[in-house]
């Protein structure tokens, strides 16, 4: 009798191990489909803002990324004036290159990027499983996707969001993110309804980012700043380890 | 005797020397005006710096945790308060610090700022209610439904079209790096254009909470002194008393070696570091010495051609004057009466002449304040209200007086001298 409490105790042990671990293991395969380990990734981004009052700026970038670094390097290629404008980094470290003064100045992961909804450190390697946590996990239909829906919470506090939920559908790829801050107020959502095959691995087709931090009441309906993303071109073909260096972003002024 | 024909003769000859008395008053008035000026911009200056760093003089806290923060601000101030120094005011701090951290967010704009400050409005209202409030009030800020009010200012508002009682969001980041947003609602709007301008300032416990820290835990003790005009040895003194209980930092005169004191700071030590305004703004004040200087040199230069015009004039006045001379001489003065004759005069030409150029001067300085420069971006930093602010001293005062005597009384001496000289019976056959 004795032995057969231990036994469902340990089974009821072992069944919620299981799930947690289900569960975290979940996020690594949500990271793994989308993290470029054993190659380089090169793609164009095309990045439209609209912001509230109705204005449209639009940014073209190309973007080489080394994950096995935790390298990356965008070129700006567009509009004309921030032209040759670049960003690398190099481990923790993030430089912006300016071609007007040839200078180069630290700025941080958490900014945004030219100004638009997006984050430097968006364009970071997925790394969900190293920063958090899972607290709460549901299913949820998402338009024609059934997808798992996780509340996560962050490991440490170099995690720019405290708290994210991801909407993860049945094939690993996420379809939807809120980014809360500490207070619990939504400062983003993402939404990735395509992703592109490249190799064994997927990146997005498009993206779109709703600002709830930059909006305004326009008739008695809230309008936010949103930044639709289209990457293009994706590739995978190996980058000489130049490409990484200061010197290039100066090469291409 | 002397003193009143002295008199007499000034007024008698008062067209001959109007010229004189014109060319002495608008010199003087011109440097009263420089230098009241520079001292109203450099006051002004030390006002907002005070405001925007952390008082006259700020003691930061570098903690164990290699931050700017300590958990128990109270227990500094009680050991500052019943120190001998001459404290005015001493409140505790919370600052933001870092620009791309704070971050304002309205009517689908966000500007970043460069502070957001926490304050203790009560114990610091003589300083918030100097500030050059243009819609809502300070006040606002200490009544009991204010915890949430934010202080920001014209420039600010003006570009996210913010007006008083708007949801303002507030974002700030952790020390970690992690964000963190509010929603305030804006209480007051203050004039200023410029750098100084973006702050925000809120309740010190608001911000607190914020930034995830204590609800008493401060970055930074500001200190106002009570009639210090030497702030920089002010400092010296409260730096000098806390070293005696507490790890301090050696005497800070620049706004570099604070920052390199804090990149050199060891994670594990607690330490007080001591900076006083006029090293926040060492450059500046830099950049207002050399004006003054510069001001110090015309000063010279117009007193310089005083001298050399004073002296011909009371040349060819002793000349046109030698037989009042004799007749003079001829009843009896002395040739040191003679002298100091002429020396009075000049005296009293010198010091009617600075009265009348300290008046002109006030007329200038008032014409001046009355013209609004709010929309001048280049000066705003040396504006309050939009106008400038001038400061009359009393011992500048004295002191340009004094210049100005002296200057005409050397121009005076070697024509009086000649004047003095001359014999009697030469004088009234010329």
């Amino acid at each position: 009798m004795n032995f057969n409490r231990k036994s469902i105790f340990f089974l009821i042990i072992l069944f919620l191990a299981s799930l947690l671990h289900a569960k975290e293991n979940l996020l690594k395969k949500v990271d793994d489909l989308v993290t470029f380990k054993d190659n380089d990734l090169s793609a164009e981004y095309i990045i439209e803002t609209r912001k509230p009052e109705g204005s449209i700026s639009s940014t073209t970038a190309a973007m080489f990324r080394r994950d096995a670094k935790n390298q990356y390097l965008i070129l700006i290629l567009k509009p004309e004036a921030d032209k040759g404008k670049g960003y690398l980094k190099i481990g923790d470290v993030l430089w912006l290159y300016d071609p007007d003064n040839g200078n180069f100045t630290f700025t941080s992961a958490k900014d945004r990027f030219q100004n638009t909804g997006l984050r430097n450190s968006d364009f970071n390697r997925s790394n969900y499983e190293g920063d958090y946590t899972i607290e709460n996990s549901a299913k949820e239909k998402l338009g024609k996707f059934d997808c798992t829906v996780l509340e996560l919470k962050a490991r440490h506090n170099r995690a720019a969001f405290p708290k994210v939920k991801l909407w993860i559908s049945d094939d690993f790829l996420v379809r939807k993110i809120e980014d809360y801050s500490l207070s619990g107020q939504l400062m983003r959502t993402t939404a990735i309804p395509t992703y592109q095959k490249t190799g064994d691995k997927w990146i997005p087709s498009s993206l779109t980012v709703l600002d709830h931090l930059v909006s305004k009441k326009i008739k008695d309906t809230v309008v936010f700043e949103r930044t639709v993303i289209t990457i293009k071109n994706p590739s995978l073909s190996p980058l000489p380890d130049s490409v990484y260096t200061k010197e290039y972003l100066q090469r291409m002024r | 005797m002397i003193f009143f024909l002295a008199l007499r003769n000034l007024f008698l000859l008062r067209k001959r020397y109007a010229v004189m008395i014109i060319a002495i008053m608008l010199g003087f008035s011109l440097i009263t005006v420089i230098t009241a000026l520079s001292n109203g911009a450099i006051s002004v200056v030390k006002n907002k710096t005070a405001r925007f760093f952390s008082g006259e003089v700020s003691v930061i806290p570098f903690s164990k945790e290699d931050r700017r923060y300590t958990e128990d601000p109270n227990e500094l101030i009680n050991y500052l308060k019943k120190s001998s120094l001459k404290i005015k005011s001493i409140s505790p701090r919370t600052i933001s610090y870092y620009s791309d951290a704070n971050v304002i967010f309205f009517g689908g704009k966000y500007t970043e700022l460069q502070r957001t400050v926490g304050v203790d409005f009560d114990t610091e209202y003589h300083v918030f209610s100097r500030l050059p409030i243009i819609a809502g009030s300070i006040q606002s800020m200490l009544e009991p439904d204010s915890e949430n009010g934010i202080v920001l200012s014209a420039a600010v508002c003006g570009y996210l079209n913010a007006q008083v009682g708007d949801d303002i969001t507030v974002q700030t980041q952790l020390d970690g790096g992690q964000f963190n947003t509010q929603t305030f609602i804006l209480k007051a709007i203050f004039d200023e254009q410029n750098f100084f301008g973006y702050v925000s300032y809120m309740h010190r416990k608001a911000l607190n909470m914020l930034l995830s820290y204590n609800e008493n835990a401060a970055t930074e003790i500001a200190i106002y002194s009570k009639g210090h005009t030497n702030i920089t040895s002010f400092a010296e003194k409260v730096r000098t008393h806390l070293e005696r209980s507490y790890q301090t930092l050696p005497q800070i005169t620049t706004r570099k070696e604070y920052q390199l004191a804090w990149r050199n700071h060891k994670k594990g030590t607690e330490t007080l570091a001591v900076i006083s305004t006029d090293s926040q703004l060492d450059q500046i004040d830099k950049l207002l010495k050399a004006f003054l200087l510069g001001v110090y040199f015309i000063l010279v230069v117009f007193l310089a051609i005083t001298l050399v015009g004073i002296l011909n004039t009371y040349k060819v006045l002793v000349y046109e004057r030698t037989r009042e001379i004799g007749a003079m001489r001829a009843m009896g003065m002395q040739k040191n009466q003679v002298k100091a004759l002429f020396l009075t005069e000049a005296f009293f030409l010198s010091l009617f002449s600075s009265l009348c150029g300290f008046f002109l001067s006030f007329i200038i300085l008032l014409a001046f304040h009355s013209i609004n420069f709010y929309d001048f971006i280049l000066i705003s930093v040396f504006v309050e209200h939009g106008r400038l602010q001038f400061s009359i001293t009393p011992q500048q005062t004295c002191i340009n007086i004094f210049l100005i005597v002296v200057t005409v009384l050397l121009a005076a001496v070697q024509p009086s001298h000649k004047a003095c000289n001359i014999q009697p019976v030469d004088a009234l056959r010329s």
